[in-house]
């Protein structure tokens, strides 16, 4: 008796188009409710990197310091020693500027074994050589200018 | 249905049709979805500005405690074979916080020369004083006998810790160095290689004319007299502070007969008065005792102020005229390594009352 009942209503068609039309609205607005979910937790994301980056990068900028040791001038070459003196390392000379001159990216050593590096860790020591162009005045003061890889920018005076 | 009853059975159908209940629960997952997504942005965003904070505020304050340090290099540059440059004296904290010197530079004016000496590492509490001697702050610096330096310190905080400017100009070669809390005037210069500190000039004046015993309790330093008048006659001990700059930078053993003297006059006769070195055990701040009878000997390491005593009555050479005042000295006496040494310090007039 239950079987007949079953097979009528498998036989039975009217209403079954209204059914898999529900169930092809519902997997539609699920679908589309996942990539909509999905959009906005990769947007939500990416605003997460670029904030945490753009912080990262302040921060570092503000732990950077540069401390000139000595800056000499001789025979047309100049030596600028310098020590990180900031609480974060990997402190690099993206750029310096003498006399309205500007030289990319100067050579750095390290103070205590002459050794060539990219960058300075903190409290390290090091320095660089460049050979202003023109040649600067004997008896002047000249400022100079570093910027650092991170974009800070240290100024002293010198004396030729 | 009487009226009041009807509000209930539409309640209770409203309940019982399930249509459109499923957007309603819809809806409030999403929102549910959305605040958390939201608040999780939020509460992320305070912590990154909250660390952004932090970095402002512990920048601010290693620019603070930079602008704070103050150091106060009193040393001498010097160059004693030609090849090596010696900076020696005393490097003071003065400032409310410790701080780590690293690097020393030295720089030839005349020859336009430099060199350095990094990894240092002197550190130094708040009020604390290191002597610099010896070889441990020197620098290779070829021709440079005779020529005037200049030189500085470079702090772990970037500072650049210049040469006291009480000492002069620093284009000047500094040939003599002094105490570190001292004036120019509170060092006899030029003579010979010792130096002595005014400041440090006190004597302590006992009642009696005899030699007190052994294990005599003078007291801290501050109890002593700083004046420049004392009673003859009387049994006294003087406190001086002797610096030996001997440039070869060998320690000195001053040993008796080395004496305080003075040369008065009584009626007409010279009369020559000693006060001789003595044995004085303990310190300035918890007391002296002296010990006449012990041997004594003072050593004084290079460019290192040592507290001498004398004592006496000042009359073996017979008594003076009170009421005078008369030019003390002091003989020294010993060894400058293992050579001999001795050397006649003229230092205070002293009134005899």
């Amino acid at each position: 008796m239950k079987l007949m009942k079953t097979l009528n209503l498998l036989k039975n068609r009217r209403g079954v188009s209204a059914v898999i039309s529900n169930l092809i609205l519902i997997a539609a607005v699920i679908a589309v409710g996942f990539v909509v979910l999905v959009w906005s937790q990769t947007q939500s994301s990416n605003y997460n990197n670029l904030y945490g980056n753009a912080i990262k990068s302040d921060t570092d900028q503000l732990r950077e310091r540069v401390a000139f040791e000595y800056i000499h001038y001789e025979t047309g070459n100049l030596t600028v020693y310098l020590m990180n003196s900031g609480t974060i390392g990997d402190v690099s000379i993206a750029s310096v500027y003498i006399n309205n001159a500007s030289y990319a990216s100067p050579s750095l050593r390290l103070l205590s074994d002459n050794a060539q590096t990219s960058s300075l860790n903190a409290t390290q020591e090091g320095y660089f050589s460049i050979s202003p162009s023109p040649t600067l005045a004997p008896g002047m003061n000249y400022p100079i200018t570093i910027v650092t890889g991170r974009g800070s920018s240290f100024v002293a005076t010198f004396a030729t | 249905m009487l009226p009041h009853l009807r509000p209930n059975k539409t309640r209770r159908r409203l309940i019982h049709n399930s249509k459109g209940f499923s957007s309603i629960v819809g809806a409030v997952f999403s929102v549910l979805i959305m605040i958390s997504l939201i608040s999780a942005v939020f509460v992320w965003s305070l912590s990154e500005n909250t660390r952004y904070n932090n970095s402002v505020r512990q920048a601010n304050q290693a620019d603070l405690d930079r602008s704070n340090e103050r150091i106060v290099a009193n040393v001498t540059v010097r160059s004693l074979d030609g090849n090596n440059v010696y900076v020696n004296g005393t490097l003071q904290n003065e400032g409310p916080l410790s701080a780590q010197i690293t690097t020393l530079w030295v720089q030839n004016l005349g020859q336009k020369t430099y060199a350095h000496r990094d990894s240092l590492g002197i550190t130094l509490q708040s009020g604390n004083v290191t002597y610099l001697s010896g070889s441990t702050t020197s620098v290779s610096l070829a021709n440079s006998i005779g020529e005037s330096f200049d030189c500085w310190f470079i702090s772990g905080r970037g500072n650049i810790i210049h040469i006291n400017p009480l000492f002069g100009a620093a284009t000047i070669n500094i040939n003599y160095s002094y105490p570190e809390y001292s004036t120019i005037s509170n060092v006899s210069m030029g003579i010979g290689i010792i130096g002595f500190d005014f400041k440090q000039f006190f004597h302590y004046d006992t009642n009696s004319s005899s030699t007190p015993s052994n294990n005599y309790n003078l007291g801290p330093l501050a109890s002593w007299s700083k004046t420049y008048a004392t009673t003859q006659g009387r049994y006294t001990i003087f406190h001086v502070t002797l610096t030996s700059y001997d440039p070869t930078a060998q320690t000195m053993y001053v040993k008796l007969p080395s004496a305080i003297y003075v040369i008065g006059s009584h009626s007409g006769t010279v009369k020559f008065d000693t006060w001789k070195l003595v044995n004085v055990t303990g310190d300035a701040t918890t007391g002296f005792r002296l010990n006449p009878t012990y041997p004594v000997q003072y050593i004084l390491p290079h460019e290192t102020p040592v507290d001498v005593f004398f004592a006496g009555t000042g009359l073996d050479g017979g008594l003076i005229d009170s009421g005078a005042i008369y030019p003390l000295n002091i003989m020294v006496f010993g060894k400058l390594g293992t050579a001999d040494y001795g050397q006649n310090v003229p230092f205070v007039t002293l009134y005899f009352n």
